[in-house]
């Protein structure tokens, strides 16, 4: 077997900060292949973001420490490469795109310098060169006219062409993995569709391997291969789309499910809820994350955290009831 | 059956002001002639993106923001002829839940007196309180010991049950929920969206439910509105909307909600309608039908000529070429 892109092997972050030790996340590991789309799904507070910055190391250390765990880049353990050379890799191999692309972009420069910079930071080429591969990148993510909006600064764009430009300038320098933190959360449902579209068209045609970090279900479903789902800092199951949403191991990720409303217009039915909410991660749990919400939970969830385990195909759970042998049964 | 609410050709336009003798340059059509009626008992949703203006069609209801052309029936009473002490006393019957639940609660004040509030604004006196405040602690699922403390200390979820208290405490006929649910996890929504059902049920309350979600807006709604460019476009039973809805935009809207099912989304993308271009300005909105911009089904009829709502049963659609 090929080696993997990407491979966060048990990876834990830490936060120093005045009240003392922030445990943010305590164990999350992911692998993504060349030309995947894998979804990272979680809750507010989760740890998705923090991991998806760890990649790219712009957590600042301090008050980050990173006590164990690695982040393998084609091998390459991330942690501890040179900033450097991480500069290097960081808008090069691995680009990333944020939520809110107004605070992301530069409001004093143009949506075409942005670009341009970008490519001539990690290209050897002229200035008029760049700008004419920034208009081309423009053209690509679907801004009508890119030659003169690539002139425009970014209070002049709406906010879904600011994404776009922001989905431009990550790929100008064809990177291999594409880190796309909530891509569509602050976006209109219709330009969503839009967004979506583009980022699917660019795993298909430039093989380019996206890791998306949102909370929408209904997005994963649409466009991952594979998800995770995180929960109080670590990863609590694993698996591919379809065996996920049709038979959840782990019962966080089954009440989540149950818990979104259907787009239907029939008979209405009662929501299941999670009781509670989620953690944050300044609570301190010794056993697992999920048991002070979990219908299931037996002793042993709230003294013993449990392991990641592997239940075949490719799907990993984290629940200690999934030993019992007939326990995946109540899930549905 | 007669209406609770009845509200008749609300238009809002925003002057935009420039300059230092602040001169007007021209008018943010926010809202643009909507009439819509409210049963009693029923939920109505409002779904629309941003900016179509449905979260100021919500607050003029209640005059929160003054329409410039319009009126508001509740009850029978025109709603836009009382004074504003009249109205004051009127808002004991219609009460408001806004999105966001960190802004919508001052932090220095404890929960029981934010929950106590609106009966203080309507006179009841401070010995008569507590039974009020504690049981609306207990329907809405708050803890007593959670009295005392301040918003700060609460999460997003528990936070939306302060704000729902509050609005219920002065036992209203109508609350407006402007998007109750969008700042909230997935898992802590579905507790709210339970929460605002079983209320309903308990007070015989009628709801607006102002939302961009189509997801909820199915879930909690019997009828529903759809905006687009401070017009509604379509109005009719639940059914009517997520099954037969015969306007291009709602047709739209409905298939670009990605649906939490793999195989169902494999058998939407093939036919996904993904509309093109953005909403336009609502400074100068189109010509004709407001939505020819972004309309594949656009003639030159629908350039000149503006549509209106006709009934197609018990949906109204505002299209020349509805299907």
């Amino acid at each position: 077997m090929t080696e993997p892109l990407l491979h966060i092997d048990n990876l834990h972050v830490h936060f120093n900060t005045s009240d003392g030790i922030v445990k943010a996340i305590n164990g999350a590991s992911l692998t993504l292949n060349k030309g995947e789309v894998v979804g990272l799904v979680g809750e507010s507070g989760s740890g998705k973001s923090v991991t998806a910055m760890s990649v790219l190391g712009l957590v600042p250390k301090p008050p980050a420490i990173y006590p164990e765990g690695k982040i393998l880049w084609k091998g390459i353990d991330l942690l501890t490469t040179p900033e450097r050379d991480l500069r290097e890799i960081r808008g090069g191999e691995i680009s990333m795109i944020f939520q809110d692309p107004m605070t992301s972009l530069n409001p004093v420069y143009t949506i075409g310098h942005q670009i341009s910079e970008m490519i001539r930071v990690h290209q050897r080429v002229s200035v008029k060169q760049a700008k004419q591969q920034a208009i081309e990148m423009l053209e690509l993510v679907g801004v009508p006219n890119p030659h003169q909006r690539v002139d425009d600064y970014p209070h002049q764009f709406s906010g879904g062409m600011r994404q776009r430009a922001m989905i431009a300038m990550a790929l100008s320098c064809n990177p291999e993995l594409l880190i796309a933190d909530e891509p569509t959360t602050a976006l209109d449902v219709t330009i969503q569709a839009q967004i979506i579209e583009i980022l699917e068209k660019l795993a298909r045609e430039r093989d380019v391997a996206i890791l998306l970090i949102t909370h929408d279900l209904g997005v994963v479903a649409g466009v991952c291969d594979r998800i995770s789902v995180m929960y109080g800092g670590r990863i609590v199951e694993e698996a591919s789309v379809d065996e996920i949403f049709k038979k959840p191991l782990m019962p966080y990720t089954w009440g989540l499910m149950k818990s979104i409303p259907q787009m239907s217009s029939g008979a209405r039915k009662k929501l299941y809820t999670i009781p509670g909410s989620p953690p944050t991660p300044r609570q301190m749990i010794d056993g697992c994350t999920f048991a002070p919400r979990c219908e299931f939970a037996i002793d042993k969830c709230f003294t013993d955290a449990p392991t990641l385990e592997n239940y075949g195909k490719g799907r990993a759970a984290r629940c200690h009831r999934l030993s019992e042998p007939d326990f995946a049964r109540k899930l549905s | 059956m007669s209406n609770l609410l009845s509200a008749s050709g609300l238009v809002k336009r925003f002057p935009i002001q420039r300059g230092i003798f602040k001169r007007t340059v021209g008018h943010v059509n926010a809202v643009s002639d909507i009439t819509f009626d409210i049963a009693p008992g029923e939920t109505l949703g409002l779904v629309g993106e941003s900016g179509c203006g449905k979260s100021t069609t919500a607050r003029m209801l209640m005059r929160l923001i003054e329409p410039t052309a319009g009126s508001v029936t509740f009850n029978g009473v025109n709603l836009n002829s009382l004074s504003r002490e009249e109205m004051r006393k009127m808002r004991k019957d219609i009460q408001i839940v806004f999105q966001d639940p960190y802004a919508s609660l001052n932090p220095r004040m404890t929960i029981r007196q934010i929950i106590a509030e609106p009966l203080l604004v309507h006179g009841m006196s401070e010995s008569d309180l507590d039974p009020r405040v504690d049981e609306i602690m207990e329907l809405c699922g708050l803890a007593q010991e959670f009295g005392n403390r301040y918003p700060h200390e609460f999460s997003g979820g528990q936070r939306q049950r302060v704000g729902i208290a509050r609005a219920l405490i002065t036992r209203p006929k109508l609350v407006v929920l402007d998007e109750p649910v969008s700042a909230l996890d997935v898992s802590v929504q579905a507790q709210i969206l339970n929460l605002l059902d079983d209320l309903k049920t308990k007070f015989d309350l009628s709801y607006l439910f102002v939302a961009h979600d189509l997801s909820v807006i199915s879930h909690i709604s019997d009828r529903v509105a759809v905006m687009y460019l401070g017009k509604i476009v379509e109005i009719g039973s639940r059914k009517d909307i997520f099954e037969n809805a015969k306007h291009p935009y709602t047709q739209a809207l409905l298939s670009a909600v990605p649906l939490a099912d793999p195989d169902a989304e494999r058998i939407r993308k093939t036919n996904r309608i993904v509309l093109s271009g953005e909403v336009p300005s609502p400074v100068d909105p189109p010509s004709g039908c407001r939505f020819r911009t972004r309309c594949w089904k656009a003639q030159s009829k629908c350039e000149t000529e503006e549509p209106t709502l006709v009934a197609h049963g018990s949906l109204s659609t505002s299209c020349h070429y509805p299907n």
